[in-house]
Protein backbone atom coordinates (compact mmCIF):
# COMPACT_ATOMS: atom_id res chain seq x y z
CA UNK A 1 0.00 0.00 0.00
CA UNK A 2 2.91 2.32 0.72
CA UNK A 3 4.15 1.60 -2.79
CA UNK A 4 0.87 2.85 -4.29
CA UNK A 5 1.20 6.05 -2.28
CA UNK A 6 4.81 6.49 -3.41
CA UNK A 7 3.77 6.10 -7.05
CA UNK A 8 0.91 8.60 -6.63
CA UNK A 9 3.35 11.11 -5.12
CA UNK A 10 5.80 10.50 -7.96
CA UNK A 11 3.04 11.13 -10.53
CA UNK A 12 2.18 14.37 -8.72
CA UNK A 13 5.82 15.41 -8.91
CA UNK A 14 5.75 14.75 -12.66
CA UNK A 15 2.62 16.93 -12.94
CA UNK A 16 4.38 19.67 -10.96
CA UNK A 17 7.33 19.47 -13.33
CA UNK A 18 4.94 19.79 -16.28
CA UNK A 19 3.51 22.96 -14.72
CA UNK A 20 7.03 24.27 -14.14
CA UNK A 21 7.88 23.75 -17.81
CA UNK A 22 4.58 25.21 -19.09
CA UNK A 23 4.86 28.37 -17.01
CA UNK A 24 3.59 30.74 -18.25
CA UNK A 25 4.67 33.30 -15.62
CA UNK A 26 7.68 33.08 -13.28
CA UNK A 27 5.29 32.72 -10.36
CA UNK A 28 3.69 29.61 -11.86
CA UNK A 29 7.12 28.08 -12.08
CA UNK A 30 7.99 28.98 -8.49
CA UNK A 31 4.66 27.53 -7.38
CA UNK A 32 5.44 24.28 -9.22
CA UNK A 33 8.95 24.08 -7.78
CA UNK A 34 7.61 24.67 -4.27
CA UNK A 35 5.08 21.89 -4.81
CA UNK A 36 7.80 19.61 -6.15
CA UNK A 37 9.86 20.28 -3.02
CA UNK A 38 7.11 19.56 -0.50
CA UNK A 39 6.22 16.39 -2.39
CA UNK A 40 9.87 15.32 -2.21
CA UNK A 41 9.61 15.56 1.58
CA UNK A 42 6.56 13.30 1.55
CA UNK A 43 8.22 10.88 -0.86
CA UNK A 44 11.32 10.62 1.34
CA UNK A 45 9.12 9.91 4.36
CA UNK A 46 7.19 7.17 2.54
CA UNK A 47 10.37 5.68 1.05
CA UNK A 48 11.92 5.58 4.53
CA UNK A 49 9.16 3.18 5.56
CA UNK A 50 9.24 1.13 2.36
CA UNK A 51 12.98 0.59 2.64
CA UNK A 52 12.92 0.28 6.43
CA UNK A 53 15.48 3.05 6.80
CA UNK A 54 13.80 5.49 9.15
CA UNK A 55 16.95 7.59 9.44
CA UNK A 56 15.82 9.06 6.10
CA UNK A 57 13.34 11.15 8.11
CA UNK A 58 16.15 13.49 9.13
CA UNK A 59 16.78 14.10 5.45
CA UNK A 60 13.07 14.82 4.96
CA UNK A 61 13.17 17.51 7.62
CA UNK A 62 16.36 19.02 6.21
CA UNK A 63 14.79 19.03 2.75
CA UNK A 64 11.69 20.78 4.07
CA UNK A 65 13.90 23.51 5.56
CA UNK A 66 15.96 23.97 2.40
CA UNK A 67 12.86 24.04 0.20
CA UNK A 68 11.20 26.78 2.26
CA UNK A 69 14.29 28.97 2.34
CA UNK A 70 14.94 28.27 -1.35
CA UNK A 71 11.48 29.40 -2.44
CA UNK A 72 11.76 32.61 -0.42
CA UNK A 73 15.22 33.26 -1.89
CA UNK A 74 13.98 32.79 -5.46
CA UNK A 75 11.02 35.11 -4.82
CA UNK A 76 13.34 37.74 -3.37
CA UNK A 77 15.61 37.39 -6.38
CA UNK A 78 12.68 37.81 -8.82
CA UNK A 79 11.50 40.90 -6.97
CA UNK A 80 14.94 42.49 -6.89
CA UNK A 81 15.61 41.82 -10.56
CA UNK A 82 12.23 43.31 -11.45
CA UNK A 83 13.20 46.49 -9.65
CA UNK A 84 16.42 46.75 -11.65
CA UNK A 85 15.15 45.65 -15.04
CA UNK A 86 11.46 46.54 -15.23
CA UNK A 87 11.24 44.99 -18.71
CA UNK A 88 12.86 41.70 -17.65
CA UNK A 89 11.40 38.26 -17.14
CA UNK A 90 9.20 39.16 -14.20
CA UNK A 91 7.29 41.82 -16.15
CA UNK A 92 6.10 39.28 -18.67
CA UNK A 93 3.92 37.93 -15.92
CA UNK A 94 1.26 40.59 -16.38
CA UNK A 95 1.06 40.34 -20.15
CA UNK A 96 0.97 36.61 -20.76
CA UNK A 97 -0.81 35.28 -17.74
CA UNK A 98 -3.13 32.93 -19.58
CA UNK A 99 -2.39 30.25 -22.11
CA UNK A 100 -4.31 27.09 -22.72
CA UNK B 1 -5.36 -5.97 16.27
CA UNK B 2 -2.05 -5.30 14.64
CA UNK B 3 -3.52 -6.15 11.25
CA UNK B 4 -6.37 -3.68 11.69
CA UNK B 5 -4.01 -0.93 12.78
CA UNK B 6 -1.84 -1.54 9.76
CA UNK B 7 -4.88 -1.46 7.47
CA UNK B 8 -6.02 1.87 8.93
CA UNK B 9 -2.50 3.28 8.49
CA UNK B 10 -2.36 2.08 4.88
CA UNK B 11 -5.77 3.59 4.11
CA UNK B 12 -4.73 6.94 5.62
CA UNK B 13 -1.54 7.01 3.56
CA UNK B 14 -3.39 6.08 0.36
CA UNK B 15 -6.18 8.63 0.84
CA UNK B 16 -3.56 11.27 1.59
CA UNK B 17 -1.70 10.45 -1.61
CA UNK B 18 -5.01 10.69 -3.52
CA UNK B 19 -5.45 14.25 -2.25
CA UNK B 20 -1.87 14.96 -3.28
CA UNK B 21 -2.51 13.54 -6.75
CA UNK B 22 -5.72 15.58 -7.12
CA UNK B 23 -3.77 18.70 -6.15
CA UNK B 24 -1.22 17.94 -8.86
CA UNK B 25 -4.01 17.61 -11.42
CA UNK B 26 -5.52 20.86 -10.13
CA UNK B 27 -2.25 22.75 -10.44
CA UNK B 28 -2.04 21.59 -14.04
CA UNK B 29 -5.58 22.21 -15.25
CA UNK B 30 -6.83 25.30 -13.39
CA UNK B 31 -7.28 28.33 -15.68
CA UNK B 32 -5.13 31.07 -14.10
CA UNK B 33 -2.30 31.54 -11.62
CA UNK B 34 -4.37 32.26 -8.51
CA UNK B 35 -6.71 29.33 -9.07
CA UNK B 36 -3.68 27.11 -9.68
CA UNK B 37 -2.44 28.04 -6.21
CA UNK B 38 -5.71 26.68 -4.85
CA UNK B 39 -5.02 23.43 -6.67
CA UNK B 40 -1.50 23.26 -5.29
CA UNK B 41 -2.66 24.08 -1.76
CA UNK B 42 -4.71 20.89 -1.93
CA UNK B 43 -1.40 18.99 -1.89
CA UNK B 44 -0.13 21.09 1.00
CA UNK B 45 -2.93 20.78 3.53
CA UNK B 46 -4.71 17.47 4.07
CA UNK B 47 -2.32 15.39 1.94
CA UNK B 48 0.73 15.62 4.21
CA UNK B 49 -1.44 15.35 7.34
CA UNK B 50 -2.95 12.06 6.16
CA UNK B 51 0.26 10.57 4.73
CA UNK B 52 2.43 11.46 7.73
CA UNK B 53 -0.41 10.57 10.13
CA UNK B 54 -0.65 7.14 8.54
CA UNK B 55 3.10 6.66 8.82
CA UNK B 56 2.90 7.68 12.49
CA UNK B 57 0.46 4.81 13.10
CA UNK B 58 2.87 2.46 11.29
CA UNK B 59 5.76 3.59 13.47
CA UNK B 60 3.91 3.25 16.77
CA UNK B 61 5.10 5.19 19.80
CA UNK B 62 8.77 5.94 19.27
CA UNK B 63 11.25 8.64 18.34
CA UNK B 64 10.25 8.12 14.70
CA UNK B 65 6.72 9.32 15.50
CA UNK B 66 8.14 12.46 17.10
CA UNK B 67 10.22 13.11 13.99
CA UNK B 68 7.24 12.56 11.71
CA UNK B 69 5.20 14.95 13.86
CA UNK B 70 8.00 17.51 13.59
CA UNK B 71 8.08 17.18 9.80
CA UNK B 72 4.28 17.59 9.68
CA UNK B 73 4.27 20.61 11.98
CA UNK B 74 7.05 22.21 9.99
CA UNK B 75 5.27 21.65 6.68
CA UNK B 76 1.99 23.01 8.06
CA UNK B 77 3.67 26.19 9.29
CA UNK B 78 5.93 26.89 6.32
CA UNK B 79 3.76 25.92 3.35
CA UNK B 80 1.08 28.59 3.88
CA UNK B 81 3.83 31.12 4.58
CA UNK B 82 5.61 30.27 1.33
CA UNK B 83 2.29 30.30 -0.54
CA UNK B 84 1.43 33.72 0.89
CA UNK B 85 4.86 35.08 -0.05
CA UNK B 86 4.36 33.76 -3.58
CA UNK B 87 0.80 35.07 -4.00
CA UNK B 88 1.67 38.45 -2.52
CA UNK B 89 4.77 38.80 -4.72
CA UNK B 90 2.68 38.02 -7.80
CA UNK B 91 0.02 40.50 -6.72
CA UNK B 92 2.55 43.28 -6.10
CA UNK B 93 4.16 42.51 -9.47
CA UNK B 94 0.83 43.30 -11.09
CA UNK B 95 -0.36 39.83 -12.02
CA UNK B 96 -4.13 40.29 -12.06
CA UNK B 97 -6.49 37.53 -10.94
CA UNK B 98 -8.80 36.62 -13.81
CA UNK B 99 -12.56 36.92 -13.92
CA UNK B 100 -12.90 37.78 -10.26
CA UNK B 101 -15.75 39.41 -8.54
CA UNK B 102 -15.03 41.73 -5.63
CA UNK B 103 -16.97 41.59 -2.43
CA UNK B 104 -17.09 44.47 0.03
CA UNK B 105 -15.84 44.05 3.58
CA UNK B 106 -18.23 42.15 5.76
CA UNK B 107 -20.22 44.02 8.38
CA UNK B 108 -19.27 42.41 11.67
CA UNK B 109 -15.97 40.50 11.59
CA UNK B 110 -12.83 41.29 13.45
CA UNK B 111 -14.18 41.09 16.97
CA UNK C 1 15.84 39.55 32.56
CA UNK C 2 16.95 40.59 29.11
CA UNK C 3 19.02 37.43 28.81
CA UNK C 4 16.16 35.20 29.90
CA UNK C 5 14.54 34.69 26.53
CA UNK C 6 17.68 33.99 24.48
CA UNK C 7 18.77 31.55 27.19
CA UNK C 8 15.45 29.72 27.04
CA UNK C 9 15.75 29.61 23.26
CA UNK C 10 19.23 28.05 23.49
CA UNK C 11 17.98 25.43 25.97
CA UNK C 12 14.99 24.57 23.77
CA UNK C 13 17.19 24.27 20.68
CA UNK C 14 19.66 22.08 22.53
CA UNK C 15 16.85 19.78 23.68
CA UNK C 16 15.88 19.33 20.03
CA UNK C 17 19.53 18.65 19.17
CA UNK C 18 19.69 15.91 21.84
CA UNK C 19 16.42 14.42 20.61
CA UNK C 20 17.57 14.32 17.01
CA UNK C 21 21.19 13.32 17.38
CA UNK C 22 21.07 10.19 19.48
CA UNK C 23 24.86 10.39 19.52
CA UNK C 24 25.98 11.51 22.98
CA UNK C 25 29.74 12.02 22.68
CA UNK C 26 31.51 15.06 24.07
CA UNK C 27 32.62 16.69 20.77
CA UNK C 28 29.13 16.27 19.32
CA UNK C 29 27.55 17.89 22.38
CA UNK C 30 30.06 20.75 22.27
CA UNK C 31 29.26 21.30 18.62
CA UNK C 32 25.56 21.26 19.55
CA UNK C 33 25.92 23.97 22.20
CA UNK C 34 28.05 26.14 19.92
CA UNK C 35 25.60 25.89 17.02
CA UNK C 36 22.56 26.55 19.24
CA UNK C 37 24.18 29.72 20.62
CA UNK C 38 25.18 30.73 17.10
CA UNK C 39 21.62 30.30 15.79
CA UNK C 40 20.12 32.37 18.62
CA UNK C 41 22.78 35.06 18.21
CA UNK C 42 22.16 35.25 14.46
CA UNK C 43 18.41 35.46 15.03
CA UNK C 44 18.77 38.34 17.48
CA UNK C 45 21.25 40.09 15.19
CA UNK C 46 18.81 39.79 12.28
CA UNK C 47 15.75 41.11 14.11
CA UNK C 48 14.70 41.34 17.72
CA UNK C 49 11.73 39.00 18.20
CA UNK C 50 8.61 41.02 18.89
CA UNK C 51 8.13 41.66 22.56
CA UNK C 52 4.54 40.50 22.80
CA UNK C 53 3.78 38.77 26.08
CA UNK C 54 3.67 35.02 25.71
CA UNK C 55 0.75 33.81 27.71
CA UNK C 56 0.56 30.21 28.83
CA UNK C 57 -3.10 30.09 27.81
CA UNK C 58 -1.94 29.96 24.19
CA UNK C 59 -0.33 26.58 24.91
CA UNK C 60 -3.66 24.83 25.17
CA UNK C 61 -5.81 27.19 23.09
CA UNK C 62 -3.69 26.86 19.95
CA UNK C 63 -3.83 23.01 19.82
CA UNK C 64 -7.60 23.17 20.38
CA UNK C 65 -7.84 25.61 17.48
CA UNK C 66 -5.73 23.24 15.38
CA UNK C 67 -8.24 20.45 16.00
CA UNK C 68 -11.03 22.67 14.72
CA UNK C 69 -8.84 23.72 11.77
CA UNK C 70 -8.16 20.06 10.95
CA UNK C 71 -11.88 19.40 10.65
CA UNK C 72 -12.30 22.54 8.53
CA UNK C 73 -9.46 21.31 6.32
CA UNK C 74 -11.20 17.96 5.76
CA UNK C 75 -14.41 19.71 4.68
CA UNK C 76 -12.77 22.22 2.34
CA UNK C 77 -10.39 19.62 0.88
CA UNK C 78 -13.30 17.48 -0.25
CA UNK C 79 -15.04 20.56 -1.73
CA UNK C 80 -11.94 21.62 -3.66
CA UNK C 81 -11.29 18.02 -4.75
CA UNK C 82 -14.69 18.10 -6.48
CA UNK C 83 -13.99 21.50 -8.05
CA UNK C 84 -10.59 20.39 -9.34
CA UNK C 85 -11.92 17.27 -11.02
CA UNK C 86 -15.23 18.80 -12.08
CA UNK C 87 -16.08 21.20 -14.91
CA UNK C 88 -14.39 24.59 -15.09
CA UNK C 89 -17.75 26.39 -15.12
CA UNK C 90 -18.18 25.53 -11.43
CA UNK C 91 -15.46 28.04 -10.53
CA UNK C 92 -16.44 31.55 -9.52
CA UNK C 93 -13.26 33.28 -8.30
CA UNK C 94 -14.02 36.01 -5.80
CA UNK C 95 -11.88 38.47 -3.88
CA UNK C 96 -13.03 39.32 -0.40
CA UNK C 97 -11.65 41.60 2.29
CA UNK C 98 -11.76 40.68 5.95
CA UNK C 99 -11.52 43.40 8.57
CA UNK C 100 -8.63 42.67 10.94
CA UNK C 101 -8.05 46.02 12.61
CA UNK C 102 -8.45 44.65 16.12
CA UNK C 103 -6.04 41.70 15.83
CA UNK C 104 -2.58 41.31 17.35
CA UNK C 105 0.30 40.32 15.10
CA UNK C 106 0.07 36.74 16.28
CA UNK C 107 -3.65 36.52 15.55
CA UNK C 108 -3.15 38.11 12.14
CA UNK C 109 -0.49 35.54 11.24
CA UNK C 110 -2.64 32.68 12.51
CA UNK C 111 -5.67 33.91 10.57
CA UNK C 112 -3.70 34.47 7.35
CA UNK C 113 -2.07 31.06 7.51
CA UNK C 114 -5.35 29.34 8.38
CA UNK C 115 -7.04 30.95 5.39
CA UNK C 116 -4.26 29.77 3.09
CA UNK C 117 -4.16 26.32 4.67
CA UNK C 118 -7.81 25.62 3.94
CA UNK C 119 -7.97 25.05 0.17
CA UNK C 120 -10.40 27.25 -1.69
CA UNK C 121 -9.36 30.39 0.15
CA UNK C 122 -6.00 32.09 -0.17
CA UNK C 123 -4.56 35.13 1.59
CA UNK C 124 -3.04 37.46 -1.01
CA UNK C 125 -2.43 40.62 0.98
CA UNK C 126 -2.24 41.65 4.61
CA UNK C 127 -1.96 45.15 5.97
CA UNK C 128 -2.63 46.53 9.43
CA UNK C 129 -6.35 46.95 9.01
CA UNK C 130 -7.53 44.31 6.58
CA UNK C 131 -6.71 41.04 4.95
CA UNK C 132 -7.45 40.34 1.29
CA UNK C 133 -8.30 36.80 0.26
CA UNK C 134 -8.80 35.15 -3.11
CA UNK C 135 -11.50 32.48 -3.08
CA UNK C 136 -12.18 29.75 -5.60
CA UNK C 137 -15.95 30.07 -5.36
CA UNK C 138 -18.53 32.63 -4.25
CA UNK C 139 -19.69 30.26 -1.53
CA UNK C 140 -16.21 30.06 0.03
CA UNK C 141 -16.01 33.86 -0.03
CA UNK C 142 -19.39 34.13 1.70
CA UNK C 143 -18.16 31.73 4.38
CA UNK C 144 -15.04 33.80 4.97
CA UNK C 145 -17.07 37.01 5.10
CA UNK C 146 -19.31 35.39 7.67
CA UNK C 147 -16.30 35.64 9.96
CA UNK C 148 -16.47 32.23 11.66
CA UNK C 149 -12.74 31.69 11.36
CA UNK C 150 -11.89 35.27 12.39
CA UNK C 151 -13.99 34.86 15.53
CA UNK C 152 -12.24 31.62 16.46
CA UNK C 153 -8.81 33.17 15.95
CA UNK C 154 -9.87 36.15 18.06
CA UNK C 155 -10.93 33.71 20.81
CA UNK C 156 -7.46 32.10 20.73
CA UNK C 157 -5.66 35.41 21.23
CA UNK C 158 -8.10 37.93 22.68
CA UNK C 159 -6.33 41.29 22.29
Amino acid sequence: MLLVAAIAILVTMALALARALLGPSVYDRVLAVNMFGTKTVLLIAVMAFIMGRTDFLDLALAYALINFIGVLAVLWFVQESRKRHPSGTGAQASTESNTE
Amino acid sequence: MNGILELVAGLLVISGSLFVLAGGIGALRMPDFYTRIHGASLTDSLGPVLVLGGLMIYAGLSLITVKLAAVMLFLLVTSPTATYALANAALLAGLKPEGVERMPTGPEEGA
Amino acid sequence: MRLMRPLLAVIALFAVWLLWGGLYKTPVLQLGIVSCVLVVWLTYRMALPDQQEHRLALLYRVPLYWLWLLWEMVVTNVQVLRLVLGPRSALSPTIVEVDASASSKFALTLLGNSITLTPGTLTINIDDTRLTAHCLTRAAAEDLRGGGMARRVAAVDPD
